[in-house]
């Protein structure tokens, strides 16, 4: 069988004795683009940080292309997949190259200058995230719609095969979230597979090709938006009652919660 | 920075960096309370008797105080980069986990037991000092393993910090009063004591330790983007962190053993090369190395000619011009 490019084998972890993974299998194929949506405490990010090397899980492993992740160095991981994490304190004075630039670590030992490939590798990842505009600014100067085009931009210099991003909608406004969706399309099609965390339903359904619904630290189901976003297995996972219908523009699945008043 | 001359802003700024400490340092040479004749010195006529004496202060008096302080202010200003970029915390200087307190602690158990007897012991009780004071702050961390190991490393180095400055005031208070002068100089920083020995000491630890931090200092830039973002970028953080941790802990450890406690330059030095040439790590180590030399150098050649002939503590001078920087810092945004 051919080996997914991200995989987990029944993955555990514990924390304060309460099972915050339980016994996950996780996978995706090459080039895919898929959504975890659960609620808040389901387990997303502790899924996040097992399936990138950033947690150890209890037991159970993580493949990357068929290699163990165990058996692959820190270098070798953030060459094969980039994480966007959710908070990341920003306020340190760089302007956005240099930001950006740090993402071309993995692909020198200790101290480095940027060489004629590693600026090319940077220019493109701003002229992809379209922050080309924003090179010379100071990332903590920059609005939120900016800032996480410009951590996308560094995650893209790493020039991974995999894009793992954590709650990347939040505190977005909505024209911002659309241009993610555009982004993170473009990019997935450019062949980098992605695999994103959110709560956010509705936006997981216009952006993701396949989603996984979490709930209590295991993946209850998954499947297209179609088959996943139901209003049993919502109500379900989630604990409240919504409506399902489409989108009328992109025909995908449209929650809308039902309040009991 | 753009990236594309990222090289070239290094090399040109630490070039005029390393003038500036070579103008510094020439002029700390021939300036002094006794006038040097450089006719006499040029001539270097052997048998003139002004000529021995000249040359006799320049280079067993003032030549090892300013290569001493110069190694001092280097030390101090590079390990405070490392220790503001590890610890994330612009306030980090390189006292910060008790290293000067142990220092400070084992010098004066030196000057109370050996009063004037053997300067260098001073300096290897000191730098004993340091490290079992940066021993007793790893192992606490060590034991407190499941919290924050950043907070638990500043909350014990505060704690030993505390611990050792006690046991000092408790050593000072039953110490008669020859020796307590010369700790309170200790204690304020200073250089008149300096001679060659404390040079071959220190400058290894110090140029040693540079260059160390120097090579990591790609790693240092991203380090301070917090834990988790440095793991996805490949860096192994626990043990980068404990590795810069340890050699900056070594080199404050050296620079305290042979001059004391000198406030602000760890501060200070590293703050101005951050305003003057922005956050990379790679042109701040070195420039803070060079400019810290330059700053500490300046302040004891001042410190030896403000009052003369009452020689000032460098901490005094260092301090003086530290404090309102750091206001003007504070009130700049």
């Amino acid at each position: 069988m051919k080996p997914k490019i991200l995989e987990s084998f029944s993955v555990s972890v514990v924390l304060d004795n309460s099972r915050v993974l339980d016994n996950v299998d996780f996978f995706m194929n090459q080039r895919e683009f898929v959504g975890v949506i659960g609620p808040n405490g389901a387990g997303k990010s502790t899924l996040v940080r097992v399936l990138s090397g950033l947690q150890k899980p209890d037991s159970g492993s993580v493949q990357i292309h068929g290699m163990d992740i165990i058996s692959m160095s820190r270098r070798e991981i953030a060459r094969e997949l980039a994480v966007v994490a959710q908070e990341e304190s920003l306020e340190f004075g760089f302007t956005v190259t240099e930001y950006v630039s740090l993402g071309r670590a993995p692909h020198h030992g200790g101290i480095f200058f940027e060489n004629s490939h590693d600026r090319d590798v940077v220019r493109s990842a701003l002229s992809r995230t379209m922050t080309e505009p924003l090179a010379d600014r100071r990332v903590e100067s920059l609005s939120g719609g900016e800032k996480q085009r410009v951590r996308i931009a560094r995650a893209l210099a790493q020039q991974p095969r995999i894009l793992v991003l954590d709650e990347p909608t939040n505190h977005l406004d909505l024209y911002s979230q659309m241009k993610l969706v555009e982004l993170l399309q473009r990019i997935n099609d450019q062949g980098i597979a992605i695999m994103m965390v959110s709560h956010d339903i509705n936006f997981m359904c216009l952006a993701c090709q396949r989603l996984k619904l979490m709930s209590n630290g295991r993946i209850m189901c998954e499947g297209s938006p179609e088959e996943v976003i139901t209003e049993s297995l919502i109500a379900k996972a989630f604990n409240v009652q919504v409506l399902v219908d489409r989108n009328p523009v992109t025909m995908s699945p449209r929650i809308t919660p039902v309040l009991n008043l | 920075m753009h990236s594309t001359n990222s090289i070239r802003k290094t090399i040109l700024i630490n070039l005029a960096l390393l003038g500036l400490l070579v103008v510094t340092m020439l002029l700390s040479l021939l300036l002094g309370s006794t006038h040097v004749d450089f006719q006499a010195l040029l001539n270097a006529d052997t048998t003139n008797p002004d000529f021995v004496k000249f040359t006799s202060i320049l280079l067993s008096y003032r030549l090892p105080r300013l290569l001493l302080a110069a190694v001092a202010g280097a030390g101090l200003a590079c390990s405070g980069v490392v220790f503001q970029g590890v610890l994330r915390n612009p306030l980090a200087d390189p006292y910060i986990i008790g290293i000067a307190a142990g220092g400070a602690l084992g010098a004066v158990i030196s000057i109370a037991a050996f009063k004037w007897t053997w300067l260098f012991a001073t300096t290897c009780a000191s730098f004993a000092g340091s490290l079992i004071a940066v021993l007793i702050v790893y192992g606490l961390a060590f034991l407190r393993k499941t919290a924050s190991y950043m907070n638990t490393v500043i909350l014990a180095g505060i704690i030993v910090g505390a611990l050792m400055n006690a046991l000092m005031l408790l050593i000072m208070s039953v110490t008669n009063s020859s020796e307590i002068q010369r700790i309170l100089f200790w204690l304020m920083g200073d250089f008149s004591l300096a001679d060659y020995q404390k040079v071959v000491f220190s400058a290894p630890i110090v140029i040693l330790g540079f260059i160390f931090v120097f090579l990591n200092s790609s790693r240092l830039n991203i380090l301070v983007l917090g834990e988790e973002s440095a793991l996805g970028l490949g860096v192994d953080v626990k043990k980068i962190r404990f590795l810069l941790i340890t050699v900056a802990s070594l080199m404050t450890g050296a620079v305290v053993s042979v001059s004391g406690t000198i406030g602000f330059v760890g501060l200070v030095a590293p703050h101005s090369m951050r305003l003057l040439l922005g956050p990379d790590h790679r042109v701040l180590l070195p420039a803070s190395f060079l400019g810290g030399a330059a700053f500490l150098v300046a302040s004891d050649t001042l410190a030896r000619l403000v009052s003369y002939p009452v020689e000032l503590p460098v901490g005094v001078i260092t301090a003086l011009s530290g404090a309102p920087f750091f206001l003007y810092l504070l009130l700049r945004k």
